[in-house]
């Protein structure tokens, strides 16, 4: 479905990524690995038209993009690192904020659905900066989820949140996964295995594994081994 | 066209829902007034030129405090990855901020509305002068917010982008003042001059409104907005 083929990325006279090609498949779970600095924002990045590469070219369906296009954009729901949320709105108002901007009107049905989808139903009138980290991170999940996009992007999406939460939000990828492709960046190795279908260990900038996740065997030790 | 009021309305609803707006709307409007009246009966005169005085230099204060965490913040926090992650170009998120920002500045504004009652209540203020310098504030306030926002993305630190915006106004407006120009020959002061915005809008509280003071405020925000966008897009480099 998602192609990106020989991404060069630099920042001033530092070249952050190198030939990267990786492919993401129709409703597959593609995990992206590898140390901090090694470049997976970037490439999350670069996949949702916030950074373009300096040379290279994303393919959608086999066919070049212009990730900066609206039509490609409205495919991707995006779930950065830190999850950033405005703490004075409500829960509601901030999903019908992505909404309009998402898709030019907000639909309550289509809001209440992802909020239902989500499990933050009945926080939808309370205000965000009161939620605990693993509602507000369902809350950012949901906003990803706002107009049906194909593609999930989501840079470390259980980082910070007690073992408790993370299961809860593993277990919603899991569940969003069935409909949904989905990249996603984590530290830990055995959520990788779990709920991926295909793993890419990024090191300084290159690819160096890409693997079907059954094949991928003792992954902690191959990690080590790419990437020191 | 409607992505970019769905962000000028998040701004206004932002602006709104803290009450550091309200404080510093308040003591523009305290401040003002009481600059205004304390030589308004000594005077004797119904001449509001000295409250558009004051107001362009409390302007420069406030319009930067209102505007140093219209993109800081969103730099900052990270929202503005997830915003243009969205079918949301850098012009409609700069316009849309501008526009919201712009709502709250006319808000504050309109709280002068008492002021000028009194004036017109306790005498005959010439209305075309007036109405050439309430016009002149806000063509400096549209001004001065379009230079805001393009500080507040320089950096994300609200308080770097406070300091660039109030040091530049504060300079721009000073370079307008007849005590200043007088120091340089006429050529050197002319160009000082009109590269000023305070001498722009003080041409409009004399009742001077002329179409190219109008070019020079539209073009002097234009060039800032276009520039805060070309910033947002740097971030590629």
């Amino acid at each position: 479905m998602l192609k990106l083929k020989n991404i060069n990325k630099s920042f001033g006279q530092t070249q952050v990524l190198f030939d990267v090609d990786l492919e993401i498949k129709n409703k597959k779970v593609v995990a992206l690995l590898g140390p901090n600095g090694a470049g997976k924002t970037t490439v999350m990045r670069i996949i949702t038209g916030f950074l373009t590469p300096n040379s290279g070219e994303v393919q959608w369906d086999q066919e070049t993009v212009n990730t900066a296009d609206v039509e490609y954009k409205k495919q991707i729901g995006y779930l950065p690192e830190n999850n950033p949320l405005y703490g004075w709105m409500t829960v509601g108002e901030y999903l019908k904020f992505i909404s309009n901007l998402k898709s030019g009107y907000a639909r309550g049905d289509e809001i209440l659905k992802v909020a239902s989808e989500c499990g933050i139903e009945d926080v939808v009138g309370k205000k965000i900066e009161i939620l605990s980290k693993g509602y507000k991170q369902r809350v950012g999940l949901a906003a990803a989820l706002l107009g049906d996009p194909k593609l999930l992007v989501l840079d470390e999406p259980t980082s910070g949140l007690d073992p408790n939460q993370i299961l809860e939000i593993r277990a919603l990828i899991k569940k969003l996964a069935k409909e949904k492709s989905v990249i996603l960046s984590t530290h830990i190795l055995p959520e990788a295995k779990a709920i991926c279908d295909d793993i890419i260990i990024i090191n300084r900038g290159q690819i160096v594994l890409n693997e079907i996740s059954t094949k991928v065997k003792n992954l902690e030790k191959k990690f080590v081994d790419l990437t020191t | 066209m409607k992505t970019i009021l769905t962000i000028a309305r998040k701004e206004v609803l932002g602006y709104f829902s803290s009450p550091v707006g309200y404080v510093f709307a308040g003591l523009m409007l305290l401040v003002a007034n009481w600059l205004f009246f304390q030589d308004f009966f000594v005077a004797n005169q119904a001449n509001l030129a000295p409250l558009w005085n004051s107001l362009g230099f409390l302007l420069s204060l406030f319009v930067p405090a209102l505007s140093m965490n219209a993109l800081s913040e969103e730099k900052k926090n990270g929202n503005w990855e997830v915003i243009l992650s969205l079918p949301v170009s850098e012009t409609q998120m700069v316009l849309g901020k501008f526009l919201g920002l712009l709502f709250c500045v006319g808000v504050s504004l309109l709280l002068f509305l008492p002021t000028v009652g009194v004036v017109f209540y306790l005498g005959k203020p010439d209305t075309g002068v007036m109405a050439g310098g309430a016009l002149g504030v806000l063509f400096m306030a549209v001004t001065y917010l379009a230079i805001g926002i393009f500080a507040s993305a320089l950096s994300n630190q609200a308080v770097v982008g406070f300091m660039v915006a109030m040091i530049f106004l504060l300079v721009n407006s000073f370079m307008g003042q007849d005590s200043i120009l007088s120091r340089f020959p006429p050529l050197v002061s002319s160009v000082i001059g009109y590269l000023s915005i305070s001498w722009h809008a003080n041409r409009f509280a004399d009742g001077l409104v002329q179409g190219s003071d109008v070019v020079f405020f539209v073009s002097f925000c234009a060039i800032f907005l276009i520039l805060t966008v070309m910033w947002l897009k740097a971030r590629n480099k």
